[in-house]
Parts: C-alpha cells; sequence; structure tokens
C-alpha cells in the first residue's frame, strides 16, 4: 500500500499535520488509520507539536471548577521546561504537580517554581492589581512589578492570561472580563455571572493530541475525561476533582 | 571585480574538487562543488568509501528534481547565508505543486539530506492538510478500502475533526 512513499516520510509529514486534519487521515485508508492510531506514532507527534514554538498548537482552555469544597487552588502546565504561568490572588502554591502521560503518573515539580504572580493591593475591590515577573527564570530575587492595573471593575480574583496577552478576569457578581493591559481597558465576555454561584474559572493550558480520541491508547486520569468533543488535552492540571465544562460539555476557548 | 580579465580569475582560486551527478531518468548530468555534494549523507558515505567514481550516477531522480536538490545544497553550502536568507530560499525551493514535492521530498530521502526533507515533508503537509480525502489518496496512490460503513464509523469517532469539513 505504502510502497509509493516510504513509511519514514510518511510518517514524517504525518507529525507535522495539526491534530485535527491528522484525524481526519484516518479516513483515508486503513493503513493510515492504524499508522496514526499507533502509541509510538502518537507521542512522536505530540513531542512535534510541543517542540515548535509559538504555533497554535498550544491552546488555552478555561474550566469551571464545580467542587468549590477544595480549599486550595493549584494551578500547573503540562511541561516542567516551560515557563509556568500562574495567577493566583494571594500567596503562591507550594505544591506544583503535573501528571505525565509517559510514566502514567503525578510528578511534583515545584522546584521549577513560578514565573508569574498576579496579587492585588489592599482590598479585593477596586484597588490596583500587581503584576509580578521573575525576569531571570528560577532566581527569586529577580521579581519585578511589570504592570499594576486597575481594572474599574470590583475584582474577585485574576483567573489567567489569554493568548493575546490580556487578563482574564473573574469580577465580582461571576462575570469573566478581559482587559487590555496596553489600552487599559476592559471587556465583558458574557461568560458566566450566575447569580448566587460562585464560579470558580481556571484557565489552562492544553496540546491537542490523538491519543486521548478514541477508546484506545491513553486514558485520563484524575481529570477532564471529556474534553467537550476536542481531540484530548495533554495538560497537567493539578486539579484532581471533577471539573464542570464551561456550558453543555463545552470547553470554551480563550 | 567586473573588470578583472577572466584568465586572470581563472588563475588565482586553486581548482575545486568537483563531483559530477548524473540523473539515471534523462541522463542529465550535474557538475558540482564535492563539498556542496557532500551535504547529502547518502553521496559522503559513497565517497568516504571510494565508492564514488567519476561520475555518481542517482538512480529515480529526474533532472528537474537533482537540480533542485542542489539548489538546496548550494545555499546551504554558503557560509555567508544568514539564517533568513536560507529561510526564503528554501521557501523558493519548495513552492511548487504537490507532484514535485512528493518527489523532492522522495529524493530528500533518498540522498539523505535532512534539512531538505525537513522543509519538503512541511511543505507537503500544509499543502494536504485541507485537501478533499479523494485528492489526498490521488497524491499518495492509496486506495479507499473502507467500506462506506467502516468508513462512517471511522469518521464518527473523530466528528469533532470534521466540524465544516465536507
Amino acid at each position: 500500500m505504502l510502497d509509493y512513499l516510504p513509511q519514514e516520510v510518511l510518517i514524517d509529514v504525518f507529525t507535522r499535520l495539526p491534530t485535527k486534519n491528522l484525524l481526519r487521515c484516518t479516513c483515508i485508508c486503513k493503513s493510515w488509520h492504524s499508522l496514526i492510531t499507533n502509541p509510538s506514532f502518537i507521542s512522536t507527534h505530540l513531542n512535534r507539536l510541543q517542540t515548535i514554538p509559538h504555533n497554535n498548537a498550544h491552546h488555552l482552555f478555561l474550566f469551571l471548577n464545580s467542587s468549590p469544597s477544595r480549599k486550595e487552588e493549584i494551578y500547573s502546565r503540562r511541561c516542567d521546561n516551560n515557563a509556568l504561568y500562574c495567577a493566583q490572588d494571594d500567596v503562591a502554591p507550594s505544591e506544583i504537580d503535573v501528571y505525565s502521560m509517559k510514566g502514567r503518573r503525578w510528578r511534583n515539580i515545584s522546584h521549577v517554581g513560578l514565573r508569574y504572580w498576579v496579587h492585588h493591593t489592599g482590598h479585593r475591590s477596586e484597588e490596583d492589581w500587581c503584576i509580578w515577573v521573575m525576569k531571570e527564570y528560577g532566581l527569586s530575587e529577580s521579581w519585578t512589578k511589570l504592570l499594576v492595573i486597575n481594572v474599574g471593575h470590583s475584582v474577585e480574583r485574576l483567573v489567567g492570561f489569554r493568548k493575546n496577552g490580556d487578563l482574564l478576569i473573574l469580577a465580582d457578581g461571576g462575570q469573566l472580563i478581559s482587559y487590555d493591559t496596553e489600552a487599559a481597558s476592559s471587556t465583558k465576555l458574557g461568560i458566566g455571572g450566575t447569580i448566587g454561584y460562585r464560579c470558580l474559572f481556571k484557565l489552562e493550558s492544553y496540546t491537542e493530541s490523538v491519543g486521548f480520541s478514541g477508546s484506545q491508547v491513553h486514558g485520563v486520569q484524575n481529570g477532564v475525561e471529556d474534553c467537550g468533543g476536542t481531540g484530548g488535552a495533554y495538560y497537567g492540571a493539578g486539579a484532581t476533582e471533577r471539573v464542570g465544562m464551561l456550558g453543555p460539555g463545552a470547553v470554551q476557548s480563550v | 571585480m567586473a573588470s578583472a580579465p577572466e584568465n586572470e580569475k581563472n588563475a588565482s582560486a586553486p581548482e575545486k574538487k568537483t563531483l559530477t551527478l548524473k540523473s539515471m531518468i534523462n541522463n542529465e548530468e550535474f557538475v558540482v562543488d564535492e563539498h556542496v555534494a557532500l551535504q547529502s549523507v547518502t553521496i559522503k558515505n559513497m565517497v568516504d568509501s571510494d565508492c564514488a567514481g567519476d561520475v555518481i550516477p542517482v538512480p529515480t531522480i529526474s533532472g528537474e528534481i537533482l537540480a533542485l536538490v542542489i539548489e538546496y545544497c548550494k545555499n546551504h553550502a554558503n557560509p555567508s547565508a544568514s539564517e533568513d536568507d536560507l529561510k526564503k530560499a528554501d521557501a523558493g525551493i519548495v513552492a511548487k505543486d504537490i507532484y514535485t514535492l512528493i518527489d523532492l521530498v522522495l529524493a530528500a530521502n533518498f540522498l539523505d539530506i535532512k534539512g531538505l526533507l525537513e522543509v519538503t515533508s512541511q511543505k507537503i503537509a500544509d499543502s494536504i492538510k485541507d485537501l478533499p480525502h479523494q485528492d489526498v489518496r490521488e497524491i499518495f496512490g492509496v486506495e479507499n478500502d473502507y467500506t462506506p460503513e467502516e468508513e462512517a464509523a471511522v469518521r464518527a469517532e473523530h466528528d469533532w475533526a470534521f466540524e465544516g469539513f465536507p
């Protein structure tokens, strides 16, 4: 079947396709299906995606924690070589775990430390918020105040950074707003806002992978099992509780 | 430079070692500086093990494709080329139709030229990613061996990937 193009060349081409396009290729013929769903190919593909800087392979998604009983929130990233983005209103989490798909276990990466830290000054109201950055990664003396913002809304907490650089902010009343730091302007996103419900939104980064789709290969433990119909998310969410999706089974891409 | 007499130019530089690559498809020959040709690991291995004669026959690669390969090797053998220059030059080399790209990737694979293999594979991936399935099958010479029911089942497995796809 593949005598026309050597298999290693075909695999090389496949690893360069975005996940969505690659999944469609499973319909081309049976041998392509078995190549694409082969576990060793899946990890090759995922590794390739993760080594491409600033491509669109890394997505952010927002999810809503539906069990607010948990006392502390843990933020983490899927890859310990990457900068760790963190938006937390008071203290930096002391323990950070990632779930390694390779090792099928949680791994503590607290030693990596944080890169960004957001905190508010004074009261949790219309006060200024400061964003600090660890300029020299890993060196705690290099913490520098990056900017001070005043959102103009009553702020509950910062949820995270959007791909366009905007801040995602949870305002009082559960409304999510997007804050453009350059223009110093905020936009209501029309998400959330359920009265009497204190939304626990979280923002995580993920890379689409073939590995989670279908019934085989990798199982997701502890985290998001049904990613609202995406091919699957590979991410190191520290959340061990069930998460409720935004809307009916939908992940909001931000 | 332009005013330098032709014979002076010939006399000043020591003669560079060259290799002749010959396409066995249409017998076209290319005389290439050795250091340019040695970017091909396959040719390097032949030269290193003294298997290379005056003319190196290159099977299954047409003259048209071989010319592209040599252009790539020349660009990348130029020490003064900046990364940007090379990127632009690479983009020019792979700005071809899909069938030429397939021939080119086969040539890069046979001659074992990693960089060319990478840019060509990437270009192929970019070119086919939104094509209808029947076109992809034609390009890669594969047959649809699914029954309509099986194909529908595979499609249903990944239905999210087909949103907006015919």
